[in-house]
């Protein structure tokens, strides 16, 4: 049974997979087996809400790195794990509302994946958790896509916490003692015999019994859902290789960080009581960014999306300026030429939101930098792009706020001012980021056909 | 239009729709468009009449129930199946974040939306654990103990002392300070109602004061940050003392929508939170129910408690105790919660001993619970595949109910459970069949409940008895009437009216101070209050475009300028034609949901119009279409009207919003939140419908849809068969919808004609055989 079972199971991934087997072929070639091991690099997306306030992001000169503008200035000590990227616009053709289309083009530039999705593709074959998208989003606002669908966002952190380590406790690998072939062993780790399995095997002879019976619409659905088995299976498998391998070369156990009390999460999952209390907002995005830096520590993951902003949310006490507290209306009020100049007001407002946000994202840059991996620390491991899905609140698409953070292990020219021309694809930046995760992509999304295509697709000097 | 696909007779016959919405354009006079030759009238008729005759031609009857598809169950689908199936409480939203297919508006249980991605899988499987752990206990507890019902509190035992404010039971209130900074700009009062009498008390007969003092405001927002009893059911308003007394001058009082207190337990934390409008700090070091020092639960008798308006717990600042005597009065009925069956009894309902092996046991209980989840009688074979499960399990050492949990786990992530499938009849090879009883009963449930068959449903199919057509439509009565039927509200009704979009609806504080979120939830309620009334009440469906009665609670009702109504609970009031209310296109929700962030917006409400309630959604913008540009272009708009009719300026928009905007027009009496405002000079509610007929204000407007109901109930006939069928209404349905729309019309739109014409359809009573095409 079990050899038929796995032939077919292999049968319906590989039918799933002919659509994008030849155009993912580099990121295969990428997962080599060499015998370099160290820590390896990891790439996070951290977007925040409706765009930023250029003036207060964007430092009137490129080069190196001098006084950071206000938003930024909460960095102003990591200054030299910061690579700024200016002039970068979203591309791609989307429809629907303006945060509908602005979600669909900022890490996809409307492609059917997004820039995370293509590199967990790469390299999420080591980790136990292909990626990890996590935060806030409504259904407006979308950020990451597999053959062109949306991926979910976990918002509860309860939930992340359990995707992470149900079933296996926070270990840090020791790097400097793991070997290329146990990593190969995890990979292609055994099939297990627990109860769990069981459970699989059964489900799995159901459904293969049933797809026989079903029209051919129908039996994509079952290979759809036999995929899904797969993952589960895979992982199942991966939590006892994983558990045999940091035994093996003594992995460190990780303290966890001091979450709230169990109960205390049942507040997250209604994001209207995050969105109107700043208070719980902060504490909220801390709880995310801690578990974000678990991630990668523990290596659970080499990818992470975070989504932590919301344009509905309520600013009360961060905003100090005018009577409204609502970030869409400042955002709007404070950019758009809606029969009136921009609100000089309003946009103060909009400034105060981002530096707030990226005051937050600077305690977990700082915790990252923290950790050592045997001789560098994770954040010189890390490859993290903080962002917004729009350029400014007025839906704008030009000159988008891109912020490279950590050193990416030497492969970026950091405390460093980069200018390119505005337009400039953002998908160039993708393909640079791709590179570095060792996909060798030639083009991403539209960095070849936009309008204002430059550079073949990459940008230069940036590393 | 697109004509392409009539490529021979064959196709033409095929396209009944095709044709009728190209007669009901010629018919309407909106084609050929105004600044095109116009069609000599000979010329008109002879089209219109070849037209009808190809319709009449196309529309006789091939059978064909469309698209056989195996769908998943949807988010509520499964939340609900759980719940019915294994008696717990469980939202999968929550409790492993299972997206929402409905995207804020759009059925939720449609083929387009529910595709399976292996992310998904994890989930289910997680959630799978989670519900039997909530049915069986946690792995690896012991047998739970019996619960005994606790000692009710004599008399003489006195309270743990509380100086002087000392309330009595057997109802008490406890509080816990989750802000103890006295200056904030947010008062947090915890608070939860203990019951030690060994009576049932519905919540909805209880209120607690939380009293303080306003240090000035006027205005407030709160919220119930989270209730065990859910915070939906949690009501609350700010109410000012006439007359101040030292430590108060206004109090929170919060109430109950629903919800029971059992008998020897309390109602579980619920916490609040209050801020003055303007967000400016609270000074609470002199409120009467605050105290910093509350670190923890525990009594509290600053805090008072009513029961029908009687002070029963506590003492009010103005120095009135709770009167003792008012205690047993009402008098204490004798209703003890009866010991319920608990889930893992049901689930367990047959233990090993007496010579039954513990694998015989197992296997009576895996197959009465697989028969259940998956719907339908189930064969040894998936029976012996399933021990298999328990098997493993008990070479691993596992006890009984250990094993069983991960065989049960195996049923709950089955293709079986997690899709609606259905066969075709073996040695079958005609083009369509007839769905088999038990099927049928499946579609029927799902239609109704978004949940499995109950006992007399599934017993019905088991003796073949539903698919006579009097059982069928006696049992769709039944079920319609059944309180489970409210699943009709939520997932057809909801999203029919594209309430989902409310909860994105950002009108500014700038704008529209008045709108708080209790005012949205109350907007929210009253459309899905007054959309399940039809179907209680079995009324006409006709009133969703004009009725004389509405659900307000009292803030709603100031909104809407109706007397007399106090209180924060919803409540039916009686409309007069001076209140201009009745129908969802009165109705705050529509209205707001249809409006921009700053102003009213005709466009979405003519579209919400053409698309929701007459179901001829106008196609959407050309790619290069962009939004109206509000910056100024030579001469400046003197009225809002101008300003939008730039639409028409402009050839490529001016085809569509020519048809939109007027109709939005006719409602612009309402602002951007709904609220009524009085035509003027620069308030212009004439409008066009498509057609040219022409009306001024939203009482016009009404009474001309009202004429148009031949087309409003083809579009509810389209829209219920679309949800009952999880798929778009196509060309193959065309006679079903024809057939719903008289079943309608003959008996005076009542909710229960649709609902059982539509149970009565060729397409929900048949699949098309894969592969065919007829």
């Amino acid at each position: 049974m079990n050899v038929t079972r796995r032939g077919m199971l292999r049968g319906a991934g590989v039918m799933l997979a002919l659509p994008f087997l030849d155009s993912w072929r580099p990121y295969w070639a990428a997962a080599k087996d060499g015998t370099a091991v160290g820590p390896p690099l990891r790439m996070a997306i951290y977007t925040v809400t409706g765009g930023t306030v250029i003036e207060a992001w964007k430092p009137a000169e490129a080069g190196k790195l001098g006084k950071l503008p206000s938003i930024l200035e909460p960095l102003e000590p990591l200054k030299d794990q910061l690579t700024l990227v200016s002039g970068l616009s979203h591309g791609g053709e989307a429809f629907g509302c303006a945060h509908t289309t602005c979600a669909r083009k900022h890490l996809a530039c409307s492609s059917p994946i997004s820039v995370d999705q293509a590199a967990a593709r790469a390299v999420g074959g080591e980790s136990f958790l292909p990626s990890l998208e996590i935060g806030m989003t409504n259904h407006q606002t979308k950020f990451s896509y597999r053959d062109g669908a949306a991926l979910p966002f976990e918002m509860n952190p309860h939930l992340v916490f359990d995707r992470m380590f149900k079933g296996r406790a926070p270990a840090a690998p020791n790097w400097s003692k793991r070997q290329a072939a146990q990593a190969k062993a995890v990979r292609e780790s055994a099939k297990s015999d627990s109860v769990e399995q069981s459970v699989l095997d059964a489900v799995v002879e159901q459904a293969q019994g049933l797809r026989r019976d079903l029209g051919t619409s129908d039996k994509r659905k079952l290979d759809e859902y036999l995929e899904g088995v797969r993952s589960v299976e895979k992982r199942l498998a991966f939590v006892e290789a994983r558990q045999k391998l940091e035994a093996d070369e003594a992995a460190a156990k990780v303290p966890l960080p001091t979450f709230p009390p169990y109960s205390h999460f049942e507040k997250y999952t209604n994001q209207w009581m995050v969105w109107r209390n700043p208070e719980m907002h902060g504490e909220y995005i801390r709880i995310m960014s801690d578990l974000f830096v678990l991630a990668f520590q523990t290596d659970t993951t080499r990818v992470i999306t975070a989504a932590l902003g919301e344009d509905n949310a309520m600013f009360p006490g961060v905003v100090t300026a005018g009577g409204e507290l609502q970030a869409h209306a400042l955002e709007h009020n404070g950019n758009a030429p809606k029969n009136q100049k921009p609100n000089a007001v309003a946009r103060e407002g909009c400034r105060q939101i981002h530096t707030w946000y990226t005051k937050l994202f600077a305690e977990m840059v700082a915790k990252l930098q923290k950790i050592d991996e045997g001789g560098s620390s994770l954040l010189d491991n890390c490859l993290i792009l903080y962002t917004s899905y729009m350029a400014d609140g007025g839906h704008g698409m030009e000159d988008y706020p891109t912020l490279l953070v950590g050193k990416a292990q030497g492969t970026l020219k950091s405390g460093w001012h980069h200018a390119y021309p505005v337009g400039t694809p953002v998908a160039n930046l993708y393909v640079e980021m791709l590179h570095r995760m060792g996909a060798k992509v030639k083009s991403f999304g539209d960095s070849h056909i936009a309008k204002k295509q430059a550079f073949d697709g990459r940008l230069p000097g940036l590393g | 239009m697109n004509f392409a696909a009539v490529t021979d007779g064959r196709a033409a016959d095929y396209s009944r729709r095709l044709w009728r919405k190209a007669l009901a354009q010629i018919e309407a006079g909106e084609m050929p468009p105004a600044d095109a030759k116009p069609l000599p009238e000979a010329d008109r008729v002879t089209l219109v009449r070849w037209l009808k005759a190809m319709e009449a031609q196309a529309a006789s009857p091939i059978r064909d129930p469309g698209p056989a598809l195996t769908r998943r169950l949807s988010r509520p689908e499964y939340n609900r199946t759980i719940r019915d199936l294994l008696n717990i409480e469980f939202e999968a939203g929550e409790v492993v974040g299972l997206p929402d297919e409905s995207q804020g508006h759009g059925f939720s249980n449609q083929i387009g939306v529910l595709d399976l991605a292996p992310a998904l899988m994890e989930k289910y499987f997680a959630a799978a654990d989670i519900a039997l752990e909530r049915a069986l206990g946690p792995v690896g507890a012991k047998e739970p103990q019996r619960a005994v019902a606790p000692k009710p509190p004599s008399v003489e035992e006195p309270r743990p002392p509380e100086p002087k404010l000392v309330g009595k039971g057997p109802l008490r209130v406890q509080y816990k300070c989750a802000g103890a900074k006295a200056a904030d700009n947010q008062l947090r009062p915890h608070v939860q109602i203990m019951n030690d009498s060994r009576e049932v008390v519905p919540l909805r007969e209880l209120t607690l004061r939380y009293w303080f003092t306003a240090d000035g405001a006027m205005e407030f927002q709160h919220w119930c940050d989270y209730a065990k009893v859910d915070a939906k059911n949690v009501t609350r308003s700010v109410k000012n003392l006439e007359k101040p007394v030292r430590d108060a001058d206004s109090y929170l009082e919060v109430g109950f929508a629903g919800a029971t207190l059992e008998a020897g337990s309390g109602s579980g934390e619920i916490q609040l939170r209050l801020a003055k409008h303007d967000w400016m700090p609270f000074d609470q070091a002199n409120d009467y129910s605050f105290d910093a020092g509350r670190t923890a639960f525990a009594d509290t008798a600053r805090i008072t408690l009513y029961r029908n308006g009687k002070l029963i717990w506590g003492t009010e600042p103005t120095g009135v105790p709770a009167d003792p005597k008012a205690v047993p009065d009402p008098p204490i009925p004798t209703i003890v919660a009866p010991m319920k069956k608990t889930s893992r009894d049901a689930l367990l309902f047959t233990k090993p001993g007496d010579g039954v092996t513990p694998r015989q046991a197992a296997g009576k209980n895996i197959e009465a619970f697989a028969q259940r989840a998956w719907r339908r009688p189930v064969r040894k074979a998936e029976i012996d595949a399933l021990l298999a499960v328990y098997d493993r399990a008990v070479g691993k050492g596992a006890d009984f109910t250990e094993a069983v949990r991960p065989a049960l786990k195996a049923v709950l992530v089955s293709p079986y459970f997690l899709f609606r499938v259905e066969r075709r009849p073996e040695h079958d090879n005609s083009p369509y069949h007839k769905v088999s009883d038990h099927e049928l009963a499946v579609r029927l449930s799902y239609f109704l409940w978004s949940s499995l068959p109950d006992a007399e449903l599934a017993k019905l199919a088991d003796e073949h008895k539903l698919s006579d057509p009097t059982e069928l439509e006696r049992q769709t009565r039944r079920m319609l009437a059944d309180p489970k039927a409210r699943a009709i509200t939520e997932n057809f009704g909801i999203p029919w009216l594209q309430l989902g979009s409310l909860s994105i609806a950002r009108p500014t504080a700038e704008f529209y101070p008045g709108y708080t979120p209790s005012l949205k939830e109350a907007m929210y309620r009253e459309t899905v209050l007054f959309f399940d009334a039809l179907r209680q009440e079995d009324r006409s469906l006709m009133e969703l475009l004009d009725a004389d009665y509405t659900y307000v609670n009292e803030e709603l009702a100031r909104h809407y300028g109706l007397p007399g109504v106090t209180g924060p609970e919803m409540r039916r009031v009686t409309l007069r034609p001076e209140d201009h209310r009745g129908g969802v296109l009165g109705m705050g929700s529509v209205l707001t949901l249809t409006s921009h962030t700053y102003r009213t917006s005709p466009t979405l409400r003519g579209k919400y119009v053409l698309e929701v309630i007459l179901g001829t959604p106008p196609p959407p913008p050309p790619a290069n279409a962009g939004v109206l540009k509000d910056e100024v272009k030579g001469k400046p708009p003197k009225t809002f009207r101008e300003s939008i009719a730039r639409h028409a300026s402009v050839a490529a928009c001016a085809a569509c919003h020519g048809k939109i905007d007027p109709l939005g027009f006719g409602l612009e009496n309402y602002d951007g939140v709904g609220r009524w405002r009085p035509s003027n000079a620069d308030l212009d509610t004439s409008g066009e419908l498509p057609g040219g007929e022409k009306f001024a204000g939203p009482a016009q407007l009404k009474s001309i849809l009202l004429k148009r109901d031949d087309q409003f109930r083809r579009n509810l006939a389209e829209q219920m068969l679309a949800y009952a069928l999880g798929r778009p209404v196509e060309e193959c349905d065309e006679s079903a919808v024809a057939e719903v729309q008289t079943a309608l019309q003959q008996d005076k739109m009542r909710f229960s004609a649709l609902v059982v014409a539509v149970v009565k359809s060729f397409p929900f009573q048949h699949r098309r055989q894969e592969g065919t095409n007829p």
